[in-house]
């Protein structure tokens, strides 16, 4: 009978594998308002890491940096000019996604990828080089902790990166459709700013 | 299935795989950075257990399937659809497999927090067992020690935590009128991170040295230094707290943006009020409790100084970021309860809740302050004194909110029209028990009275006052109210009274007397005690005992009336979908039938049953919804009858329907739903009677597929007509309905598409929208008109206005339909949802309509038209949409007329 073979044409139509569609009852996308609380959460686990610093170094009045140790504090502002020009070529990304520009949205996402990388292993020879360990003293535990945790959202938002630049070199997103670039690139300028935070608080100040 | 495809597909086969390759990965990672650093041993099974701890579970859920669609997705490769939405389980196997189904999932964790509560609680036996006497009975202190600390960590991460996002899961998208939650997968995913923490709490006893014992709080500098048991405690914490907070995110996004049109927030049922706030808690706080076990694990494993002081460390950072999780989680742990017995207290006192709102902004209150009190746990600690009173002062206020609470449901009661039933019973019993407890915590809010306190059984009786007198019993109470829904059958109610009545005593008998042993300086946390304690020491080990027994009256009941219970019955309570059947009258007094009569458990017998002819008849079942009535199914059925004649043999026709979820609007309008599905029936049926078939109808179960199972148990079928809309528009279609049927049934199915669009050309729907004006001379000429132009068929809604005036509304309608009959108009007619913008959503969901009529006064006297509701309308559909304006003059004449 017909019938079967109307329902199986119907899932093979298009993509749609989700439940029957709902009604919109707010203005904001649900994949956008999803990563925007995320992020919220995100921010709390740095609350709490920064917690630690603070106690550190402000209740307990340790010496910052331990005494005998120095930062790096050039090398980190030069990484810290790279991850800010990352954000800038994310942002390029996503406006060449809007604007149907498929050339300017792989550049400006496998840019924003490999300028990731370059923070990471610029990161990783300031480990090996800065002169003191985690199981140092406490200043060496925070010091890690909170760059190391930095460090590793730079990895999740790296695989991010990754996955939205393969997709956009197998052809997907356009301009109806660039959820998977602009997704990803919100939680890249979060942590781009965090690491400005990150970076004020340890090194700077 | 060969062997490799089963390690190819994702399940249970997969998992294992995943979980011995993870472990693998684990130990390679580790061992080749010790080789890489040259550290000695090589091979370090502390370290690579550690690792090993957060490697596998990863295995495991790649194994069992939670990423596979994210995999393909990431890869760029077309994704595979592997939802469930719409049809859930249909064994129970489905419920071992990553299905992503809010009502499988809630079941799911259900089923599986309940597991963990049963292992919590037989240690609690067990640990009162060795209190029962002073001195050593079976048990070594560190024994006692890691009971304790597990059980007190599963009742709280596994149990009442996750529990409440069980049952939220289930009931949530349907108050809300949402299809399923706004992101499935990881919906699925949430819910498998659950066990992996659970297991490895429970597999902690295994490691060397026993398993963690430092209580579910791990304070350091205590926690670094323990066997690596604790190692455990840590890493299940992360998984249950990843669980936590993605569901909390994913309840935010549902209930934000997911409402069905008219559900604005503030009629949003005060569960849903609940959820919202506590998932607001959770994704704000559970990242601090994740940072503390970081910190553990750091110092632990890494040799990092995060609480050594000898390095500039600080021993009360710990408490500082564990409480500031752990004082917020304790209204995570309760919100969602008041969430439930506003719930329950309203449906059984037949009142909506005193103080709506009220409630509402005592629980964004509470979210807030819920942020400042967290140091009322470290009065002893010897933290910064000028602390303490503020600490003090925002603890006592946070009471307040609380107290709102409490009179609210106070006054909810009162004058009610109260139904004395289990979930009602453990809610009344929540309110004492836990006003109970809140006054204990007032009380250990007090500073001084806390030093003497702290660290004793009085502390313990406080806890478990508002944790289990007042939490767990605000899941039972919600387990009973919803398990009708949830099961489709009734739990045993003597046996709910029952285990209400021992619990309730037995729990007072159990925790009443710590606080008298506490005030008195029995220290907690201890296996020993000295022989002041003995005699209540033994009385609440029996007490305990009792108490434990207890449980198992609701274990019996919950799964012997799952399995064989009677069915619930329909509209017994709003929040039940009914199962059983109401049947409409299938022939004689036409559309009119049906109209004004109640809706209760009522069954009308089409008398054309009676008098059939004796030979075995030719038996036709008709499934069909919103296409009932469609001129294509007509002609069929007709067809199929014709056929059936010139074969000689006598035919009989059902036709059933399955009633709507609505998709707009507060889902309880159960009545209007039922109403509208039996008024699309009875037309049916007068179309039918028409081409010559007397039928019968009978209006189901929403779900179809369980409603057209359920009618051929109960009919008997030869065939089936299932009518459907075209692909695109059709929920059944998505849920593959008719393959399903077919299928199980064994029958022929025939799928007929209905194209209501089309029908259009042989008669005009006309959907009538009007309150107090709806007898109104213009409103009638209009109709009387639109019926001389050609075949029309009207639909008149009357959205019931606020307060008791349904009877009114149901007279004014009836008056009307008698008008247009009596002009020799097709019309048939409901009350429906108070708001005239949803009401009109929903009709256009039920009824097939093709122009759209709204009558109302003149502008000045317009609440609808103040409100915009013509322009609203318009806005929302694109049939066109006429308005017929009716002065309060004429509108009064037309009611008498
Ligand atoms: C029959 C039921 C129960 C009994 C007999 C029981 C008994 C106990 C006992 C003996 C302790 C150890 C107290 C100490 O030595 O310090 C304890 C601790 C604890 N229980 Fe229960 N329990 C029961 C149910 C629950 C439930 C349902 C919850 C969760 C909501 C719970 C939460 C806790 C917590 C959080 C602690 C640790 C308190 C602390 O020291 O921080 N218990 N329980
Ligand atoms: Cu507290």
């Amino acid at each position: 009978m017909e019938s079967a073979s109307v329902a199986v044409e119907h899932a093979a139509e298009h993509e749609h594998h989700g439940p029957p569609p709902a009604n919109r009852s707010s203005r904001v996308e649900a994949q956008f308002l999803g990563m925007l609380l995320f992020i919220i959460s995100e921010v709390m686990l740095f609350g709490s890491f920064f917690t630690a610093y603070f106690f550190i170094r402000v209740v307990g009045h340790a010496h910052w940096p331990a005494t005998g140790t120095k930062l790096p504090v050039a090398v980190a502002g030069v990484n810290t000019a790279i991850l800010v020009s990352s954000s800038l070529t994310m942002h390029w990304a996503l406006l060449s996604a809007k604007n149907e520009n498929r050339f300017g949205m792989r550049a400006g996402l496998a840019s924003t990828f490999l300028l990731g990388v370059t923070f990471l292993t610029v990161q990783i020879n300031e480990y090996v080089h800065v002169g003191f360990a985690p199981h140092d003293h406490a200043q060496g535990t925070i010091f890690y902790g909170l760059t190391g945790l930095h460090g590793a959202h730079v990895f999740v938002g790296l695989n991010l990166l990754l996955f939205a630049t393969i997709r956009a070199f197998r052809g997907h997103f356009n301009a109806k459709e660039h959820r998977g670039v602009e997704v990803p690139g919100i939680y890249w300028h979060f942590v781009d700013v965090m690491w400005i935070v990150v970076y004020t608080t340890i090194y700077v100040i | 299935m060969t062997m490799a495809a089963r390690l190819k597909a994702p399940g249970w086969y997969r998992a294992a795989l995943g979980l011995i390759i993870g472990f693998g990965v684990g130990m390679g990672i580790d061992v080749g950075l010790r080789a890489l650093y040259g550290w000695h041993p090589l091979v370090d099974w502390t370290a690579i257990v550690t690792v090993g701890l957060i490697s596998s579970p990863f295995g495991f859920l790649i194994g069992i399937g939670c990423f596979d669609y994210w995999f393909r997705w990431a890869s760029g490769a077309p994704t595979v659809p592997e939802d469930h939405s719409g049809h859930g389980a249909r064994s129970w196997r489905d419920y071992f497999r990553v299905n992503t189904d809010h009502k499988v999932i809630g079941l799911q964790y259900i089923c599986t927090t309940f597991f963990f509560f049963v292992v919590g609680g037989v240690m609690a036996m067990v640990m009162r067992a060795e209190l029962a006497a002073p001195g050593t009975q079976f048990i070594s202190p560190n024994t006692f020690n890691g009971l304790f600390s597990v059980h007190a960590s599963l009742m709280i991460f596994l149990f009442i935590i996750p529990v409440f996002a069980g049952i939220a899961n289930y009931v949530i998208p349907l108050m809300i009128g949402a299809p399923d939650m706004a992101f499935p997968r990881l919906n699925a995913l949430s819910y498998w991170l659950l066990p992996i923490g659970g297991i490895i709490m429970l597999l902690s006893f295994l490691a060397p040295g026993g398993s963690f014992s430092t209580g579910w709080t791990a304070y350091a500098p205590l926690s670094t230094h323990m066997p690596l048991g604790q190692t455990f405690f840590n890493i299940a914490i992360q998984f249950a707290g990843a669980s936590s907070i993605a569901t909390a995110l994913n309840f935010l996004v549902t209930i934000i943006t997911m409402r069905a049109p008219g559900m604005t927030f503030w009629r949003m049922p005060l569960l849903v009020w609940a959820n919202f706030t506590t998932s607001l808690l959770v994704v704000i706080a559970t990242p601090f409790i994740a940072g503390s076990q970081f910190f553990v694990l750091f110092d632990r494993t890494l040799g990092t100084h995060f609480f050594d002081p000898s390095r500039s460390g600080d021993v009360l950072m710990y408490q500082h970021v564990f409480w500031f999780y752990s004082h917020p989680a304790v209204y995570i742990m309760m919100l969602p309860g008041f969430g439930i017995v506003s719930e329950v207290i309203s449906t059984h006192a037949r009142k909506p809740i005193f103080g709506y709102r009220m409630m509402a902004f005592s629980l964004m209150a509470i979210v807030v302050l819920g942020f400042t009190v967290w140091a009322h746990h470290m009065f002893v600690s010897g933290m910064f004194p000028w602390l303490r009173v503020p600490m003090m002062l925002t603890t006592m206020l946070i009471a307040v909110p609380t107290g709102i609470k409490i009179f609210s449901w106070l006054a909810t009661l009162w004058r009610g029209v109260i139904h004395l039933r289990t979930p009602l019973l453990f809610a009344l019993g929540f309110i004492t028990m836990f006003t109970l407890g809140g006054i204990s915590g007032i009380m250990l809010a007090v500073i001084p009275f806390d030093i003497h306190v702290s660290d004793t059984y009085f502390v313990v009786a406080h806890i478990h006052y508002v944790l289990f007198g007042g939490s767990v019993f605000t899941i039972f109470a919600g387990i009973y109210h919803w398990f009708p829904k949830m099961t489709g059958r009734m739990y045993d109610e003597t046996l709910g009274r029952i285990h209400f009545w021992l619990s309730f005593v037995f729990f007072n008998l159990t925790f009443g007397p710590m606080h008298l042993v506490g005030i008195d300086g029995m220290p907690r946390r201890v296996a020993d005690y000295a022989h002041q304690y003995a005699t209540l020491n033994a009385i609440i080990s029996i007490s305990a005992f009792i108490f434990g027994l207890s449980f198992l009256v609701f274990v019996y009941n919950i799964v012997a009336s799952w399995r064989h219970g009677p069915l619930a019955e329909g509209n017994r309570r709003r929040a039940d979908r009914g199962r059983r059947p109401i049947r409409v009258r299938g022939a004689g007094s036409g559309a009119r039938g049906v109209q004004g009569e109640g809706t209760g458990g009522r069954r009308v017998r089409s008398h054309g049953r009676h008098d059939r002819m004796s030979a075995q008849p030719h038996r036709i079942l008709v499934v069909a919804n919103e296409t009932v009535g469609g001129r294509a199914l007509i002609e069929t059925v007709k067809r199929r009858a014709e056929e059936a004649h010139e074969r000689g043999e006598p035919f009989e026709v059902t036709v059933i329907c399955p009633q709507n979820e609505p998709r707009s609007g507060y889902v309880i309008y159960e009545d209007s739903v039922r109403k509208a599905a039996e008024n699309r029936l009875a037309t049916t049926l007068g179309q039918l009677r028409e081409v010559g078939i007397e039928a019968d109808g009978e209006v189901m179960d929403p779900d179809p597929y369980s409603a057209t199972m359920d009618a051929i148990a109960t009919y008997g079928a030869d065939e089936i007509i299932i009518s459907t809309h075209p692909g695109t528009r059709s929920g059944w279609l998505r849920r593959d309905l008719i393959d399903r049927v077919r299928e199980d049934s064994g029958l022929p199915v025939e799928h007929l598409v209905v194209d209501l669009d089309a029908d259009r050309a042989h008669m005009t729907r006309t959907l009538v929208v009007a309150n107090q004006t709806v007898g109104g001379g213009p409103l009638i000429e209009l109709l009387k008109r639109k019926g001389t132009e050609g075949p029309h068929n009207f639909v008149v809604i009357l959205p019931q206005g606020e307060g008791g005036e349904h009877g009114d509304a149901e007279a004014r309608l009836a008056h009307t339909l008698d008008l247009l009959h009596g002009a020799g108009l097709e019309a048939v007619g409901q009350v429906m949802d108070p708001d005239p913008f949803t009401a009109v959503q929903n009709a256009l969901q039920f009824y097939p309509a093709d122009e759209i009529v709204v009558s109302t006064f003149p502008d000045e006297r317009s609440g609808w038209l103040r409100s915009h509701l013509i322009e609203r309308i318009k806005a929302s559909t694109s049939k066109p949409v006429e308005h017929v304006v009716v002065t309060a003059e004429q509108a009064r004449e037309g009611a008498t007329a």
